[in-house]
């Protein structure tokens, strides 16, 4: 196993590679002429008013909790996933009870509106 | 003859021998072996992934009622089939634009991690019959982090590149990636606890009827769930040309942007590759005991299939808008899947292994049948129910 993850170490670098590789590469050929114009950020012409880096609104946070709550119980559920074959039907049902209980999490987020996007 | 009928592993052997049969040290053939097949596999998405660009804009324009590539000057080839690498020529000698205002150290990491996320997941993807970069025995794991991977890049290139398109993209794009993960890593483990294993090639021998028949509804979920992370229509809204310009690329120019283009056409190729391995049965086909090179054939038609699927829906169904698409999401797919764990999960301890394939099969297809009838018919309910104004 130590095999495929060395396998895996050496493909880590050789996809960085192929990452930093062609703008390197395209920088010798490309042309360079700046000009405080063309180096606006974009917007049609127009001066972009206001700052870009804004604080977000709340409901986002909220949103990302959900998420966080749900990718934390997927890893929780995988490793019982993967002894579903040898447990018995006990286990099961209290996986199942599991899977309830977030269901009724799901069920008050959606009936407090925190998965509207307004 | 022999040769032709294993030709990639044959091909292989012969490397190695050849490598062998030099004086080098054992370590460093190893190690050259290491990492010539790393730069094969690493070259086989982007290679296949000019192709697809081809193939994507010769449907756009068919469904269209254009033409489409045709014509490149003098090396056009035929069909146009030369008019990738003539894009890739222009990418490489346009100037880099950056903006005064960006963030220029996360506006220039950002492409190199997109494309190199998208690259990385085919060192566990099953090309062919004992053809796998590196067999991990936690090969979904590490599919799945790197699929939640690509929002870095994708949040990298929105705040980098300080524009207010961008800048909502990246937002709009990570929460509708975020919640389409759900449903999808739901779907996953599914098929995980069918199989009882990690392993990419323990999943495709597990597949004596391929999943797509015995879980359709697992299957369909883990198709739309693939459909809103790859931004594809209905859900397309990483571009979203007509609202927020072409979103996080908005300021990326040269091959800055060539990056990032491709790397959406290798997630898409990756994509098709893990639908096919999870639910078609991957590599597995009829005469592939006889001449294992035709498993590579069986998984490519399988992969293509898969694409112009999507490819079809892209050009011919219109957009949803960003709160139908995370309504969609939570709403729907994330109660369903978790409804869909709990019915095959009782479903194969209700009818245990040793009833035999085929009794399971049915049992397990009886009960998806099933549940699609009481989805149905719950939603029906829901659409008859007079809509309510949602006040902000």
């Amino acid at each position: 196993m130590l095999d495929q993850f060395a396998f895996i170490g050496v493909f880590l670098i050789v996809a960085l590679i192929f990452g930093v590789a062609p703008p390197a590469l395209a920088s010798l050929f490309r042309p360079r002429k700046p000009n405080p114009r063309k180096a606006e950020t974009y917007e049609c012409g127009l001066q972009t008013p206001g700052e870009t880096w804004i604080q977000f609104k709340a409901q986002y946070y909220i949103f990302a909790l959900a998420f966080v709550v749900f990718d934390v119980a997927a890893v929780f559920l995988l490793p019982w996933a993967l002894a579903y074959h040898r447990l018995g039907l006990h286990a099961v049902i209290e996986a199942i009870i599991f899977i309830l209980i977030l269901l009724g999490g799901l069920v008050y987020a959606w009936r407090k509106g925190a998965l509207e996007w307004m | 003859m022999e040769f032709l009928k294993d030709l990639i592993t044959n091909i292989g052997l012969r490397f190695q021998g050849l490598l062998a049969s030099t004086s080098l040290p054992e370590v460093w053939v190893r190690v050259i072996t290491l990492v010539a097949g790393a730069l094969v596999l690493a070259t086989v998405p982007l290679v296949a992934a000019a192709f697809l660009i081809w193939l994507e804009r010769k449907i756009a324009a068919r469904i269209g009622d254009r033409l489409g590539p045709n014509n490149s000057g003098a090396y056009g080839g035929p069909w146009g089939l030369f008019q990738v690498f003539a894009d890739a020529i222009k990418l490489f000698t346009k100037e880099d634009v950056i903006p005064t205002t960006a963030d220029r150290r996360v506006f220039n990491i950002a492409p190199t991690l997109a494309l190199a996320i998208a690259v990385l997941t085919w060192a566990v993807i099953p090309l062919g019959e004992g053809l796998i970069g590196s067999d991990l025995n936690v090969g979904i794991l590490y599919m799945l982090s790197l699929g939640s991977a690509r929002t870095i890049a994708t949040l990298a290139a929105g705040w980098g590149s300080n524009n207010k398109y961008a800048m909502l993209e990246a937002l709009r794009g990570i929460a509708t990636l975020v919640s389409a993960e759900i449903p999808q890593i739901l779907s996953v483990l599914v098929v995980v606890m069918v199989t009882g294993s990690f392993s990419m090639q323990d999943i495709i021998a597990a597949q004596d009827v391929p999943f797509l028949f015995t879980l359709p509804i697992t299957a369909s979920l883990f198709f739309i769930a693939s459909l809103v992370v790859l931004g594809r229509r209905p859900f397309g809204l990483v571009e979203a040309n007509s609202e927020i310009a072409a979103g996080c690329f908005i300021e990326y120019s040269g091959m800055k942007f060539g990056m990032f283009y491709i790397a959406e056409f290798v997630n898409q190729l990756t994509v098709a590759a893990i639908f096919s391995t999870l639910f078609l049965g991957g590599w597995r086909g009829p005469w592939v005991g006889q001449a294992p090179v035709l498993s590579t054939l069986w998984l490519v038609l399988k992969i293509l299939l898969f694409i112009l699927m999507i490819q079809f829906f892209q050009y011919t169904l219109p957009r949803l808008r960003i709160d139908q698409n995370l309504g969609f999401n939570c709403k729907f797919l994330t109660p369903l899947a978790l409804v869909n764990i709990c019915v095959v999960a009782l479903v194969g301890k209700a009818v245990p292994a040793s009833t035999g394939p085929w009794v399971r099969t049915g049992a397990l297809l009886g009960a998806n049948v099933l549940l699609a009838l009481v989805v149905l018919a719950v939603t029906r309910r829901q659409a008859r129910q007079p809509a309510v104004r949602v006040s902000g």
